[in-house]
């Protein structure tokens, strides 16, 4: 075949083209090549973490450990694409690879195939079902941690016998019902006159969360002294609740939500706190991760167990399905939130 | 009428092109396993694609395809997890996505619903029902024979490119070779005159409409086994790949041209620069705006330059004679001539 005679020669030449450009160079510390893949490109909250990495590969380079980083991601949403762009990815033999996966379960298969290459495999902000696919998950925050700061900051503001109304997403939507679990865990343990009187759907929709927000209000209140919201949605929707009912400082209005979406009402005072966790540190502590990891630089002590270090947030202990916490939930208010553009 | 030879001609040239500039551009490009695997992941888009093309010959549309792929992949996947033999869910999600191809076909044939429309309204229904079933669970955990069709190789060639290549071979012959091939041509030219020369036009809409439903759901099969989960979000957006990929392939919305050939070199097209471009580190914003100038430069030239010089009578004129059936049921020369559309 004349066709693979001539792809042959190429890839021959190519090959010793290679070796020439690279073979020669013997400096103390080769460069490491590391990909970070978000979701999607474009967003505040993925260029948050994109910055994070970056100041963790200036810090590295200062040390004489360069990293050649590249940030690539599919420009929306899209499994797909982003199985695509990784499986592409993996044909450039970098020493490491960070995703965010669009898919708990779709991004196995891939993500196998990149760590059976040889490529150093860390997750962060969004893992996949299967632990063996990658080498470290950076876990932002757990559910219990969200669930805790949650109803400590409602502890802390309305008093610990207060009465609360959550505002979730659907009854079936995973992540919330599991912070609804954290924060009754939390309750029975540190609170226990604190309690439940209502949990109200806003599917996770500006129009029915507003709605929801508003029958807590006109049939709850002054029962219920604090409303947590649970979704990015239905945070802000609370808030315009309690604002146009007039309620500022009366009710007191919590959620898990992102700066930009929370700004406008920090700032007119009737949102006091937005928890969440801080992306730039996220994408800062997966560089090290990666580094790491390629470097050989993990710390293991006489019992067995690994810590990752994490250049200035210290160490991080790497624990069970080798998966490492960020640290705490970060808390958003009027001194720091204009800070973050996410 | 296009001068489908011209365009056919003017894709491989295009091919050819991107190939060189990508092999340039990356030194992984030109690599036998990373070609193999860019084209392994577009082999879904690359069946699709197929009847999509037919269909937009005959001057209709399918929009609800991804949708199918989707829906009977959620359904093999509950159907295996309920206990039911792999392969038999997967031939029962092909028979299940060819009904779904049938009940568009009786929307626009018995209904005379715009296919536009209809497909939309089934674009939506189908992944409506895909969520609805699956609730964004998924199913995984496929016996490792199944996703041996997704990942495995005969000969170093993946199966999925050998089903796709097969299944582009049969279509094409089928369309230049046969009268069903003819019938569709004369149908997207000038239905009324295909009608009434005795074109069992609505016969042939429901074979290619069902077509559509049967070959999403063979996609369906591949996508599944090869991502290892079977899941209601499959191939978000794809539909505007699958038409994106029959237009720059030649054919014609507006019915009478098209190619099995060129649509296939089209989906080669965009999965090169798609791939090429990410090996070049070259954002897939960057990736978008490129091959959205090459689908706007494509349309232009066919409408205007790749125009047929040979008249339309005459075409059919020689297909006759050729075939030599003096009870060819094609129109005749003066009642196209006082019918046709352009």
């Amino acid at each position: 075949m004349k066709k693979s005679a001539v792809v042959v020669v190429v890839v021959f030449a190519l090959l010793m083209i290679g070796i020439f450009a690279f073979g020669g160079s013997t400096t103390l510390t080769k460069p490491i090549t590391v990909y970070m893949v978000p979701k999607f490109t474009g967003a505040p909250y993925f260029v948050a973490c994109e910055q994070g990495a970056m100041r963790a590969v200036k810090e590295l380079d200062e040390l004489g450990l360069p990293v050649k980083f590249h940030f690539m991601g599919p420009s929306t949403a899209n499994t797909e694409k982003e199985i695509k762009m990784i499986t592409d990815i993996i044909a450039l033999h970098p020493d490491a690879l960070l995703y965010s996966s669009n898919d708990f379960q779709a991004l196995i298969p891939v993500l196998k195939r990149a760590k059976a290459a040889g490529i150093k495999v860390v997750g962060f902000d969004a893992d996949v079902a299967d632990p063996n696919a990658r080498n470290l998950f950076v876990n932002q925050a757990t559910f219990s941690g969200i669930g805790e700061t949650l109803i400590d900051l409602v502890a802390r503001n309305v008093g610990s016998d207060a009465g609360i109304a959550i505002l979730s997403a659907d009854p079936n939507a995973a992540n919330q019902n599991a912070w609804i679990a954290a924060m009754k865990h939390a309750i029975a343990k540190h609170y226990p006159k604190m309690h439940i009187v209502t949990i109200q759907y806003g599917k996770d929709l500006p129009g029915p969360s507003f709605q929801a927000a508003q029958t807590i209000i006109n049939a709850f209140y002054p029962k219920v002294k604090a409303i947590v919201a649970i979704t990015s949605v239905a945070f802000p929707m609370a808030a315009q609740a309690v604002w146009q009912a007039g309620l500022k400082g009366k009710i007191y209005v919590v959620g898990l939500s992102t700066p930009n979406d929370m700004k406008k009402y920090v700032k007119n005072g009737v949102v006091k706190d937005v928890v969440l966790w801080n992306p730039i540190n996220l994408g800062y502590l997966a560089l090290y991760a990666a580094n790491d990891l390629v470097r050989g630089m993990m710390i293991s002590n006489v019992n067995g167990t690994k810590y990752i270090g994490g250049g200035k947030l210290g160490f991080f202990k790497v624990g069970k399905n080798n998966t490492i916490l960020l640290g705490k939930p970060f808390i958003f208010t009027a001194q720091n939130i204009n800070q973050f553009n996410f | 009428m296009r001068d489908v030879k011209k365009i056919e001609l003017i894709l491989l040239g295009i091919m050819v092109f991107v190939f060189v500039f990508m092999s340039f551009l990356s030194k992984q490009f030109l690599n036998v396993s990373t070609l193999l695997q860019i084209m392994q992941l577009s082999a879904e888009l690359g069946i699709m694609a197929i009847p999509m093309t037919l269909i937009v010959i005959t001057g209709g549309i399918d929009l609800s395809m991804a949708s199918t792929l989707a829906l009977s992949g959620v359904i093999m996947g509950y159907l295996w997890l309920f206990g039911l033999n792999i392969w038999l869910a997967a031939i029962l999600a092909v028979v299940f996505a060819g009904t779904a191809g049938l009940f568009n076909a009786v929307m626009i044939t018995k209904f005379d619903i715009p296919p536009l429309l209809a497909t939309l309204g089934t674009w939506a229904l189908y992944r409506g029902m895909a969520t609805g079933i699956d609730q964004g669970r998924g199913v995984s955990g496929f016996p490792q024979g199944f996703l041996k069709l997704g990942e495995g190789t005969l000969m170093g060639i993946p199966y999925s490119l050998l089903i796709w290549a097969t299944i582009s071979i049969v279509i094409y012959f089928i369309v230049i070779k046969t009268r069903f091939g003819r019938y569709l041509f004369a149908i997207g030219n000038n239905e009324t005159g295909a009608l009434y020369s005795g074109v069992p036009v609505k016969k042939i809409k429901i074979i290619i409409y069902v077509l559509a439903g049967l070959l999403a759901g063979l996609a369906a099969v591949i996508y599944t086994s090869r991502v290892g989960a079977a899941k209601s979000n499959a191939d978000a957006n794809g539909v505007l790949g699958i038409v994106a990929a029959a237009v720059l392939g030649g054919a014609d919305v507006k019915g009478g041209s098209g190619t099995i050939f060129g649509t296939t070199i089209a989906v080669l097209i965009i999965a090169f620069i798609d791939s090429g471009l990410t090996l070049a580190n070259i954002q897939q914003t960057v990736q978008e705006v490129i091959l959205g100038i090459i689908l706007v430069g494509s349309i232009i030239f066919y409408e205007y330059v790749g125009k047929s010089k040979i008249r339309y009578s005459l075409t059919l004129q020689r297909d006759s004679s050729e075939e030599g059936d003096t009870k060819s049921s094609l129109p005749t020369e003066s009642e196209v001539n006082n019918t046709r559309r352009s």
